[in-house]
Protein backbone atom coordinates (compact mmCIF):
# COMPACT_ATOMS: atom_id res chain seq x y z
CA UNK A 1 0.00 0.00 0.00
CA UNK A 2 0.97 3.45 -1.07
CA UNK A 3 0.60 6.22 1.22
CA UNK A 4 1.13 9.91 -0.03
CA UNK A 5 1.92 12.75 2.54
CA UNK A 6 -0.87 15.42 1.95
CA UNK A 7 1.25 17.57 1.55
CA UNK A 8 2.87 16.21 -1.44
CA UNK A 9 -0.66 15.44 -2.72
CA UNK A 10 -1.61 17.50 -5.80
CA UNK A 11 -5.50 18.77 -3.96
CA UNK A 12 -6.18 22.37 -5.70
CA UNK A 13 -9.19 23.33 -3.76
CA UNK A 14 -11.22 26.23 -4.09
CA UNK A 15 -12.95 28.28 -1.14
CA UNK A 16 -15.84 29.98 -3.77
CA UNK A 17 -18.06 27.99 -5.47
CA UNK A 18 -17.80 28.45 -9.46
CA UNK A 19 -19.57 31.08 -10.53
CA UNK A 20 -21.59 28.78 -13.27
CA UNK A 21 -22.00 25.43 -10.87
CA UNK A 22 -25.67 25.64 -9.90
CA UNK A 23 -25.96 21.63 -8.66
CA UNK A 24 -24.57 20.85 -5.45
CA UNK A 25 -22.69 18.02 -6.46
CA UNK A 26 -20.42 20.43 -9.69
CA UNK A 27 -19.70 22.82 -6.49
CA UNK A 28 -18.45 20.43 -4.12
CA UNK A 29 -16.48 18.21 -6.69
CA UNK A 30 -14.70 21.83 -8.15
CA UNK A 31 -14.65 23.08 -4.64
CA UNK A 32 -13.06 19.69 -3.13
CA UNK A 33 -10.34 19.13 -5.82
CA UNK A 34 -11.75 15.66 -7.39
CA UNK A 35 -12.30 17.27 -10.88
CA UNK A 36 -11.93 20.74 -12.82
CA UNK A 37 -13.73 21.77 -15.53
CA UNK A 38 -11.20 22.42 -18.77
CA UNK A 39 -14.75 23.49 -20.98
CA UNK A 40 -18.51 23.53 -21.53
CA UNK A 41 -19.17 20.06 -20.33
CA UNK A 42 -15.51 19.19 -20.03
CA UNK A 43 -13.68 17.77 -17.08
CA UNK A 44 -10.31 16.76 -15.94
CA UNK A 45 -10.05 13.78 -13.01
CA UNK A 46 -7.83 15.37 -10.87
CA UNK A 47 -5.76 12.77 -8.22
CA UNK A 48 -8.21 12.74 -5.94
CA UNK A 49 -11.69 11.98 -8.33
CA UNK A 50 -9.26 9.52 -10.19
CA UNK A 51 -8.46 7.54 -6.74
CA UNK A 52 -12.11 7.94 -6.01
CA UNK A 53 -12.65 5.96 -10.00
CA UNK A 54 -10.23 3.12 -9.21
CA UNK A 55 -11.70 2.76 -5.87
CA UNK A 56 -15.58 2.24 -7.35
CA UNK A 57 -13.81 -0.60 -9.77
CA UNK A 58 -12.30 -2.07 -7.93
CA UNK A 59 -14.90 -2.65 -5.67
CA UNK A 60 -16.87 -3.77 -8.38
CA UNK A 61 -14.36 -6.00 -9.42
CA UNK A 62 -14.42 -7.78 -6.03
CA UNK A 63 -18.46 -8.55 -6.25
CA UNK A 64 -18.10 -9.36 -9.80
CA UNK A 65 -15.20 -12.00 -8.90
CA UNK A 66 -17.21 -12.99 -5.64
CA UNK A 67 -20.56 -13.61 -8.99
CA UNK A 68 -18.40 -15.47 -10.00
CA UNK A 69 -20.07 -15.68 -13.59
CA UNK A 70 -19.20 -12.74 -16.10
CA UNK A 71 -19.22 -12.82 -19.28
CA UNK A 72 -17.95 -9.84 -22.38
CA UNK A 73 -20.64 -8.62 -25.03
CA UNK A 74 -20.25 -7.00 -28.33
CA UNK A 75 -20.76 -3.46 -28.14
CA UNK A 76 -23.11 -3.83 -30.97
CA UNK A 77 -26.31 -6.07 -30.26
CA UNK A 78 -29.40 -6.81 -32.17
CA UNK A 79 -32.20 -4.58 -30.54
CA UNK A 80 -34.90 -7.76 -30.02
CA UNK A 81 -32.41 -8.70 -26.97
CA UNK A 82 -32.78 -5.25 -25.59
CA UNK A 83 -36.33 -4.79 -26.39
CA UNK A 84 -37.00 -8.81 -24.39
CA UNK A 85 -36.01 -6.98 -21.41
CA UNK A 86 -37.68 -4.27 -22.27
CA UNK A 87 -34.47 -2.01 -22.09
CA UNK A 88 -35.04 -0.78 -25.66
CA UNK A 89 -34.57 3.10 -25.38
CA UNK A 90 -31.36 4.49 -26.06
CA UNK A 91 -33.06 7.51 -28.02
CA UNK A 92 -34.97 8.55 -24.94
CA UNK A 93 -31.83 8.87 -22.41
CA UNK A 94 -29.65 10.49 -25.65
CA UNK A 95 -32.39 13.12 -26.30
CA UNK A 96 -32.34 14.05 -22.79
CA UNK A 97 -28.41 14.44 -22.77
CA UNK A 98 -28.46 15.93 -26.27
CA UNK A 99 -30.90 18.84 -24.18
CA UNK A 100 -27.83 18.88 -21.84
CA UNK A 101 -25.15 19.17 -24.37
CA UNK A 102 -27.50 21.76 -25.83
CA UNK A 103 -27.51 23.82 -22.76
CA UNK A 104 -30.60 22.93 -21.49
CA UNK A 105 -30.72 22.19 -17.65
CA UNK A 106 -33.56 19.84 -16.10
CA UNK A 107 -36.86 20.84 -16.11
CA UNK A 108 -39.66 20.41 -13.35
CA UNK A 109 -42.72 19.61 -15.42
CA UNK A 110 -43.56 16.20 -14.37
CA UNK A 111 -44.80 13.93 -11.20
CA UNK A 112 -43.04 11.70 -8.97
CA UNK A 113 -44.80 8.95 -6.66
CA UNK A 114 -42.77 7.37 -4.01
CA UNK A 115 -43.97 3.88 -3.41
CA UNK A 116 -42.39 0.71 -2.16
CA UNK A 117 -39.71 0.20 -4.88
CA UNK A 118 -38.65 3.56 -4.78
CA UNK A 119 -39.31 7.05 -6.80
CA UNK A 120 -41.22 6.14 -9.99
CA UNK A 121 -42.30 9.08 -12.27
CA UNK A 122 -46.41 9.13 -12.74
CA UNK A 123 -45.99 11.97 -15.52
CA UNK A 124 -43.81 13.85 -17.68
CA UNK A 125 -44.13 17.29 -19.47
CA UNK A 126 -40.80 17.27 -20.59
CA UNK A 127 -38.05 15.55 -22.18
CA UNK A 128 -35.75 17.72 -19.73
CA UNK A 129 -37.57 16.01 -16.91
CA UNK A 130 -34.70 14.27 -14.70
CA UNK A 131 -36.22 11.31 -13.86
CA UNK A 132 -36.62 8.74 -16.82
CA UNK A 133 -39.96 6.65 -16.61
CA UNK A 134 -39.23 2.75 -16.01
CA UNK A 135 -37.76 0.79 -18.47
CA UNK A 136 -39.16 0.44 -22.00
CA UNK A 137 -41.30 3.07 -22.06
CA UNK A 138 -41.07 5.30 -24.94
CA UNK A 139 -43.06 8.17 -24.40
CA UNK A 140 -40.69 10.82 -23.82
CA UNK A 141 -39.06 10.71 -26.76
CA UNK A 142 -40.77 13.52 -28.63
CA UNK A 143 -40.10 16.98 -27.85
CA UNK A 144 -42.75 18.67 -25.64
CA UNK A 145 -43.60 22.78 -25.31
CA UNK A 146 -41.18 22.67 -22.67
CA UNK A 147 -38.15 21.78 -24.36
CA UNK A 148 -39.27 23.33 -27.82
CA UNK A 149 -38.91 27.09 -25.73
CA UNK A 150 -36.18 26.21 -23.73
CA UNK A 151 -34.09 25.19 -27.05
CA UNK A 152 -35.34 27.70 -29.03
CA UNK A 153 -34.79 30.60 -26.46
CA UNK A 154 -31.03 29.68 -26.05
CA UNK A 155 -31.12 29.10 -30.40
CA UNK A 156 -33.57 31.64 -31.41
CA UNK A 157 -33.90 31.79 -35.33
CA UNK A 158 -34.52 34.98 -36.98
CA UNK A 159 -38.47 35.42 -36.33
CA UNK A 160 -38.73 33.61 -32.46
CA UNK A 161 -37.93 36.87 -30.76
CA UNK A 162 -41.08 38.48 -32.60
CA UNK A 163 -43.31 35.91 -32.50
CA UNK A 164 -43.30 34.81 -28.81
CA UNK A 165 -43.03 36.83 -25.57
CA UNK A 166 -41.85 36.35 -22.06
CA UNK A 167 -43.82 36.28 -18.51
CA UNK A 168 -41.28 38.17 -15.70
CA UNK A 169 -42.30 38.47 -12.21
CA UNK A 170 -41.65 37.64 -8.15
CA UNK A 171 -42.38 34.82 -6.03
CA UNK A 172 -43.45 36.51 -2.85
CA UNK A 173 -44.34 34.75 1.00
CA UNK A 174 -44.42 37.07 3.39
CA UNK A 175 -43.23 40.02 2.08
CA UNK A 176 -39.95 37.65 1.06
CA UNK A 177 -38.83 36.15 -2.29
CA UNK A 178 -39.06 32.76 -3.07
CA UNK A 179 -36.03 31.09 -3.99
CA UNK A 180 -36.77 27.69 -5.63
CA UNK A 181 -40.42 27.89 -6.19
CA UNK A 182 -41.16 26.12 -9.69
CA UNK A 183 -43.19 28.61 -11.95
CA UNK A 184 -45.28 26.87 -14.62
CA UNK A 185 -47.18 29.75 -17.69
CA UNK A 186 -49.98 27.33 -18.64
CA UNK A 187 -51.79 28.72 -22.29
CA UNK A 188 -55.65 27.49 -22.22
CA UNK A 189 -55.56 28.46 -26.09
CA UNK A 190 -52.69 25.81 -27.08
CA UNK A 191 -52.34 23.70 -23.89
CA UNK A 192 -49.14 24.41 -23.54
CA UNK A 193 -46.86 24.62 -20.54
CA UNK A 194 -43.27 25.87 -20.03
CA UNK A 195 -42.23 26.32 -16.59
CA UNK A 196 -38.68 27.70 -15.08
CA UNK A 197 -37.50 28.37 -11.25
CA UNK A 198 -36.99 31.47 -8.73
CA UNK A 199 -33.45 31.59 -8.87
CA UNK A 200 -32.60 34.76 -7.17
CA UNK A 201 -33.36 35.14 -3.48
CA UNK A 202 -35.87 38.08 -4.57
CA UNK A 203 -38.15 35.19 -5.57
CA UNK A 204 -37.89 36.90 -9.26
CA UNK A 205 -38.47 34.52 -12.20
CA UNK A 206 -38.64 34.73 -15.93
CA UNK A 207 -40.05 32.30 -18.38
CA UNK A 208 -39.44 32.69 -22.42
CA UNK A 209 -40.36 31.52 -25.26
CA UNK A 210 -44.41 31.82 -24.86
CA UNK A 211 -47.00 31.88 -26.91
CA UNK A 212 -48.88 35.22 -26.65
CA UNK A 213 -52.34 35.24 -25.53
CA UNK A 214 -52.84 35.05 -21.73
CA UNK A 215 -51.60 32.19 -19.32
CA UNK A 216 -52.42 30.90 -16.23
CA UNK A 217 -49.49 30.73 -13.60
CA UNK A 218 -49.02 27.91 -11.00
CA UNK A 219 -46.35 28.07 -8.33
CA UNK A 220 -45.47 25.04 -6.37
CA UNK A 221 -42.24 23.92 -4.12
CA UNK A 222 -40.01 21.50 -5.59
CA UNK A 223 -40.17 17.95 -5.29
CA UNK A 224 -38.16 17.45 -1.78
CA UNK A 225 -36.74 14.36 -3.54
CA UNK A 226 -35.79 15.86 -6.01
CA UNK A 227 -34.46 18.97 -5.23
CA UNK A 228 -30.29 18.82 -6.64
CA UNK A 229 -31.86 17.86 -9.72
CA UNK A 230 -33.24 21.54 -10.52
CA UNK A 231 -31.31 24.23 -8.37
CA UNK A 232 -28.23 24.60 -6.16
CA UNK A 233 -28.03 25.99 -2.45
CA UNK A 234 -31.71 26.16 -0.23
CA UNK A 235 -34.99 26.10 -1.91
CA UNK A 236 -37.80 27.09 -0.21
CA UNK A 237 -40.31 23.94 -0.10
CA UNK A 238 -42.55 25.44 2.37
CA UNK A 239 -45.45 26.72 0.77
CA UNK A 240 -48.40 25.80 -0.89
CA UNK A 241 -49.37 25.43 -4.68
CA UNK A 242 -50.94 29.05 -5.96
CA UNK A 243 -52.09 30.23 -8.97
CA UNK A 244 -52.18 33.99 -10.46
CA UNK A 245 -54.91 35.90 -9.48
CA UNK A 246 -55.17 37.06 -12.99
CA UNK A 247 -54.65 35.88 -16.15
CA UNK A 248 -51.29 37.26 -17.41
CA UNK A 249 -50.82 38.41 -20.91
CA UNK A 250 -47.91 37.58 -22.76
CA UNK A 251 -47.30 40.10 -26.16
CA UNK A 252 -45.78 39.04 -29.30
CA UNK A 253 -42.24 39.83 -28.81
CA UNK A 254 -42.24 41.69 -25.44
CA UNK A 255 -42.75 41.05 -21.90
CA UNK A 256 -45.68 40.54 -19.94
CA UNK A 257 -44.75 43.22 -16.92
CA UNK A 258 -44.00 42.57 -13.77
CA UNK A 259 -46.26 39.58 -11.75
CA UNK A 260 -46.46 39.39 -8.26
CA UNK A 261 -47.64 36.04 -6.87
CA UNK A 262 -48.15 35.92 -2.97
CA UNK A 263 -48.12 31.98 -1.80
CA UNK A 264 -48.36 30.99 2.11
CA UNK A 265 -47.38 28.84 4.02
CA UNK A 266 -48.49 25.15 4.28
CA UNK B 1 -145.14 79.80 -43.61
CA UNK B 2 -146.77 77.19 -43.87
CA UNK B 3 -146.30 73.99 -42.09
CA UNK B 4 -145.15 72.37 -44.97
CA UNK B 5 -142.29 75.17 -45.67
CA UNK B 6 -141.18 75.35 -42.37
CA UNK B 7 -140.46 71.25 -42.51
CA UNK B 8 -138.62 71.72 -45.85
CA UNK B 9 -136.38 74.32 -44.21
CA UNK B 10 -135.22 72.58 -41.08
CA UNK B 11 -134.35 69.62 -43.43
CA UNK B 12 -132.74 71.90 -45.75
CA UNK B 13 -130.81 73.46 -42.94
CA UNK B 14 -129.93 69.92 -41.46
CA UNK B 15 -128.62 68.89 -44.91
CA UNK B 16 -126.27 72.16 -44.90
CA UNK B 17 -125.48 71.93 -41.27
CA UNK B 18 -124.19 68.51 -42.20
CA UNK B 19 -122.44 69.08 -45.44
CA UNK B 20 -120.62 72.24 -43.52
CA UNK B 21 -119.27 69.78 -41.11
CA UNK B 22 -118.27 67.35 -43.82
CA UNK B 23 -116.03 69.62 -45.51
CA UNK B 24 -114.87 70.79 -42.39
CA UNK B 25 -113.64 67.11 -41.64
CA UNK B 26 -112.15 66.79 -45.18
CA UNK B 27 -110.57 70.65 -44.34
CA UNK B 28 -108.88 69.20 -41.18
CA UNK B 29 -107.84 65.71 -42.74
CA UNK B 30 -106.11 67.69 -45.65
CA UNK B 31 -104.05 70.03 -42.76
CA UNK B 32 -102.58 66.93 -41.30
CA UNK B 33 -98.63 65.93 -42.50
CA UNK B 34 -99.38 62.92 -45.31
CA UNK B 35 -97.58 59.79 -44.51
CA UNK B 36 -95.18 59.85 -47.26
CA UNK B 37 -95.55 57.12 -49.71
CA UNK B 38 -91.59 55.66 -48.90
CA UNK B 39 -89.11 55.59 -45.77
CA UNK B 40 -86.80 57.83 -45.42
CA UNK B 41 -83.48 57.59 -46.39
CA UNK B 42 -81.26 57.48 -43.38
CA UNK B 43 -81.68 55.93 -40.29
CA UNK B 44 -79.37 56.41 -37.26
CA UNK B 45 -79.40 54.88 -34.03
CA UNK B 46 -77.55 54.39 -30.39
CA UNK B 47 -78.48 52.00 -27.58
CA UNK B 48 -77.57 49.29 -25.92
CA UNK B 49 -76.63 45.07 -26.51
CA UNK B 50 -76.19 42.48 -24.29
CA UNK B 51 -74.08 39.36 -25.31
CA UNK B 52 -74.42 35.80 -23.79
CA UNK B 53 -71.36 34.05 -22.64
CA UNK B 54 -69.48 32.03 -24.96
CA UNK B 55 -67.83 28.75 -23.05
CA UNK B 56 -64.99 27.71 -25.03
CA UNK B 57 -63.19 24.31 -25.18
CA UNK B 58 -60.12 24.56 -24.00
CA UNK B 59 -57.55 21.89 -22.95
CA UNK B 60 -56.80 20.96 -19.45
CA UNK B 61 -53.17 21.78 -18.21
CA UNK B 62 -52.22 17.90 -19.32
CA UNK B 63 -48.79 16.31 -18.93
CA UNK B 64 -48.20 12.57 -20.02
CA UNK B 65 -48.51 9.39 -17.87
CA UNK B 66 -46.18 6.23 -19.20
CA UNK B 67 -48.48 4.85 -21.79
CA UNK B 68 -48.81 8.34 -23.28
CA UNK B 69 -52.10 9.04 -21.83
CA UNK B 70 -52.67 12.58 -20.38
CA UNK B 71 -52.22 13.36 -17.10
CA UNK B 72 -54.37 16.17 -15.76
CA UNK B 73 -51.98 18.48 -13.38
CA UNK B 74 -55.32 20.55 -13.50
CA UNK B 75 -58.25 21.24 -14.95
CA UNK B 76 -59.12 24.46 -16.81
CA UNK B 77 -62.52 25.60 -17.90
CA UNK B 78 -62.70 29.54 -19.57
CA UNK B 79 -65.46 31.65 -21.38
CA UNK B 80 -65.98 35.20 -22.30
CA UNK B 81 -68.37 36.15 -20.02
CA UNK B 82 -71.68 37.84 -20.46
CA UNK B 83 -71.74 41.63 -21.09
CA UNK B 84 -73.44 44.99 -21.38
CA UNK B 85 -72.37 46.64 -24.37
CA UNK B 86 -73.02 50.19 -26.65
CA UNK B 87 -73.25 50.56 -30.08
CA UNK B 88 -73.90 53.23 -32.80
CA UNK B 89 -75.11 53.06 -36.52
CA UNK B 90 -76.47 54.54 -39.43
CA UNK B 91 -78.22 52.54 -42.08
CA UNK B 92 -79.14 53.97 -45.19
CA UNK B 93 -81.86 52.96 -47.64
CA UNK B 94 -81.09 50.91 -50.59
CA UNK B 95 -85.00 50.12 -51.72
CA UNK B 96 -88.03 50.74 -50.28
CA UNK B 97 -87.72 47.51 -47.53
CA UNK B 98 -83.74 47.60 -47.82
CA UNK B 99 -81.31 49.00 -45.50
CA UNK B 100 -77.14 48.91 -45.43
CA UNK B 101 -76.57 49.17 -41.50
CA UNK B 102 -73.01 49.84 -40.59
CA UNK B 103 -72.79 49.74 -36.77
CA UNK B 104 -69.91 50.31 -34.31
CA UNK B 105 -69.71 48.99 -31.09
CA UNK B 106 -68.06 48.33 -27.61
CA UNK B 107 -67.91 46.38 -24.49
CA UNK B 108 -65.80 45.29 -21.97
CA UNK B 109 -66.82 41.65 -21.21
CA UNK B 110 -64.42 39.64 -19.01
CA UNK B 111 -62.28 36.43 -19.56
CA UNK B 112 -62.82 34.12 -17.23
CA UNK B 113 -61.01 30.21 -16.33
CA UNK B 114 -62.17 28.36 -13.47
CA UNK B 115 -59.02 26.78 -12.38
CA UNK B 116 -59.57 23.21 -10.74
CA UNK B 117 -59.09 19.79 -10.09
CA UNK B 118 -55.18 20.03 -9.16
CA UNK B 119 -53.07 17.22 -8.33
CA UNK B 120 -51.97 18.51 -5.60
CA UNK B 121 -54.75 20.00 -4.09
CA UNK B 122 -54.52 23.13 -4.58
CA UNK B 123 -57.56 25.99 -4.00
CA UNK B 124 -59.63 26.41 -6.83
CA UNK B 125 -59.30 29.56 -8.27
CA UNK B 126 -61.29 31.98 -10.85
CA UNK B 127 -59.33 33.96 -12.52
CA UNK B 128 -60.16 36.62 -14.77
CA UNK B 129 -59.07 39.68 -17.42
CA UNK B 130 -61.35 42.41 -18.81
CA UNK B 131 -61.34 42.89 -22.25
CA UNK B 132 -61.90 45.55 -24.68
CA UNK B 133 -63.90 45.04 -27.58
CA UNK B 134 -64.57 46.98 -30.53
CA UNK B 135 -66.43 46.28 -33.55
CA UNK B 136 -67.69 47.14 -36.76
CA UNK B 137 -70.57 45.07 -38.47
CA UNK B 138 -72.06 45.56 -41.53
CA UNK B 139 -75.50 44.09 -42.41
CA UNK B 140 -77.89 44.20 -44.53
CA UNK B 141 -81.85 44.77 -42.60
CA UNK B 142 -84.79 43.56 -44.74
CA UNK B 143 -87.95 45.52 -43.43
CA UNK B 144 -91.88 43.93 -43.81
CA UNK B 145 -93.67 46.77 -44.74
CA UNK B 146 -96.34 45.14 -46.51
CA UNK B 147 -97.60 47.96 -48.23
CA UNK B 148 -98.41 50.23 -45.09
CA UNK B 149 -95.90 52.85 -44.39
CA UNK B 150 -98.25 54.26 -41.50
CA UNK B 151 -98.07 51.24 -39.02
CA UNK B 152 -96.30 51.67 -35.77
CA UNK B 153 -94.34 48.34 -36.02
CA UNK B 154 -91.97 46.87 -38.26
CA UNK B 155 -90.79 43.97 -38.35
CA UNK B 156 -87.44 43.15 -39.96
CA UNK B 157 -84.65 40.63 -40.55
CA UNK B 158 -80.93 41.45 -40.93
CA UNK B 159 -77.60 39.31 -41.73
CA UNK B 160 -74.57 40.64 -42.14
CA UNK B 161 -70.89 40.21 -40.65
CA UNK B 162 -67.92 42.17 -39.02
CA UNK B 163 -64.51 42.53 -37.65
CA UNK B 164 -63.42 43.14 -33.92
CA UNK B 165 -60.63 44.30 -32.01
CA UNK B 166 -59.81 42.79 -28.68
CA UNK B 167 -57.23 44.39 -26.26
CA UNK B 168 -56.27 42.18 -23.14
CA UNK B 169 -55.94 44.44 -20.23
CA UNK B 170 -52.94 46.89 -19.92
CA UNK B 171 -53.34 46.55 -23.93
CA UNK B 172 -50.14 44.13 -23.87
CA UNK B 173 -52.06 42.20 -26.81
CA UNK B 174 -54.66 42.70 -30.01
CA UNK B 175 -56.49 40.00 -31.51
CA UNK B 176 -58.70 40.35 -34.73
CA UNK B 177 -61.77 38.01 -34.75
CA UNK B 178 -64.41 37.80 -37.23
CA UNK B 179 -67.86 37.37 -37.02
CA UNK B 180 -71.16 36.45 -39.24
CA UNK B 181 -74.80 36.91 -37.36
CA UNK B 182 -78.67 36.47 -38.59
CA UNK B 183 -81.37 38.08 -36.54
CA UNK B 184 -84.93 39.23 -36.26
CA UNK B 185 -86.15 42.51 -34.78
CA UNK B 186 -89.20 44.69 -35.02
CA UNK B 187 -88.86 48.97 -35.00
CA UNK B 188 -91.49 50.11 -33.29
CA UNK B 189 -92.18 54.01 -34.08
CA UNK B 190 -93.71 56.81 -31.72
CA UNK B 191 -96.68 57.98 -32.79
CA UNK B 192 -98.56 61.23 -33.26
CA UNK B 193 -102.76 60.52 -33.13
CA UNK B 194 -102.57 58.08 -36.41
CA UNK B 195 -99.32 59.94 -38.09
CA UNK B 196 -96.14 57.94 -37.48
CA UNK B 197 -93.24 59.75 -35.87
CA UNK B 198 -89.02 59.68 -37.46
CA UNK B 199 -88.37 58.11 -34.35
CA UNK B 200 -88.38 54.67 -32.33
CA UNK B 201 -87.44 52.35 -30.60
CA UNK B 202 -85.85 49.48 -32.14
CA UNK B 203 -85.16 45.89 -30.51
CA UNK B 204 -83.28 42.82 -32.28
CA UNK B 205 -81.94 39.58 -31.40
CA UNK B 206 -79.51 38.15 -33.25
CA UNK B 207 -77.03 34.88 -33.55
CA UNK B 208 -73.76 35.40 -33.49
CA UNK B 209 -71.31 33.14 -35.30
CA UNK B 210 -68.03 34.05 -34.06
CA UNK B 211 -64.19 32.94 -34.58
CA UNK B 212 -60.58 33.65 -34.66
CA UNK B 213 -59.69 36.87 -32.51
CA UNK B 214 -60.30 35.87 -28.77
CA UNK B 215 -61.68 32.54 -29.14
CA UNK B 216 -59.71 30.06 -26.92
CA UNK B 217 -60.23 27.30 -29.63
CA UNK B 218 -60.42 26.45 -33.00
CA UNK B 219 -64.16 25.85 -32.99
CA UNK B 220 -66.59 28.38 -34.35
CA UNK B 221 -68.89 29.12 -31.32
CA UNK B 222 -72.49 30.81 -30.78
CA UNK B 223 -74.12 33.33 -29.27
CA UNK B 224 -77.06 35.68 -28.46
CA UNK B 225 -76.77 39.14 -29.06
CA UNK B 226 -79.88 41.47 -27.85
CA UNK B 227 -79.86 45.03 -28.36
CA UNK B 228 -82.26 47.83 -27.72
CA UNK B 229 -82.04 51.14 -29.77
CA UNK B 230 -83.29 54.64 -30.40
CA UNK B 231 -83.52 55.78 -33.61
CA UNK B 232 -83.83 58.95 -36.16
CA UNK B 233 -84.93 58.77 -39.68
CA UNK B 234 -84.23 61.97 -41.98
Amino acid sequence: MSCVRATDFFLPTLKDDPADAEAISHRLLVRGGFVRQVGSGLYTYLPLGQRVMLKIESIIREEMNTIGVEWSMPVLLPAELWKASGRYDVETIALHEIGHLSGLGHSAIGETETGATGRKVTASGSVMFPIAFGAGVVTNRNLQPDDIAGISDLYPDGGFAAATGTVSGLIVKNGQGVYGAHVVAFNPATGTMVGNFTLKADGSFTIAGLSPGPHVLRVEPLDDGDVESFVGGTPDLDFRVTFSSRFVVVPAGGDSGSVTINVVRK
Amino acid sequence: MTVAERVTWRWMGLAAWTAVMCLATVAEAQTRPQPSSSPKRWEFGGGVRWTTAMPFDTADANERDPAGAPFRLFAVDTQLEHAFGAHLYIAPRITRSLRLEVTGSYAAPQLSASVTRDVENADDVLIKETITQLGVDLALLYEFRNGRTSRANVPFIMGGGGFSRELHEGQALVETGQSFFAGVGVKGYFMRGQVRRSVGLRFDARASFRMNGLVLDDKTHVGAVLSAVVFKQF
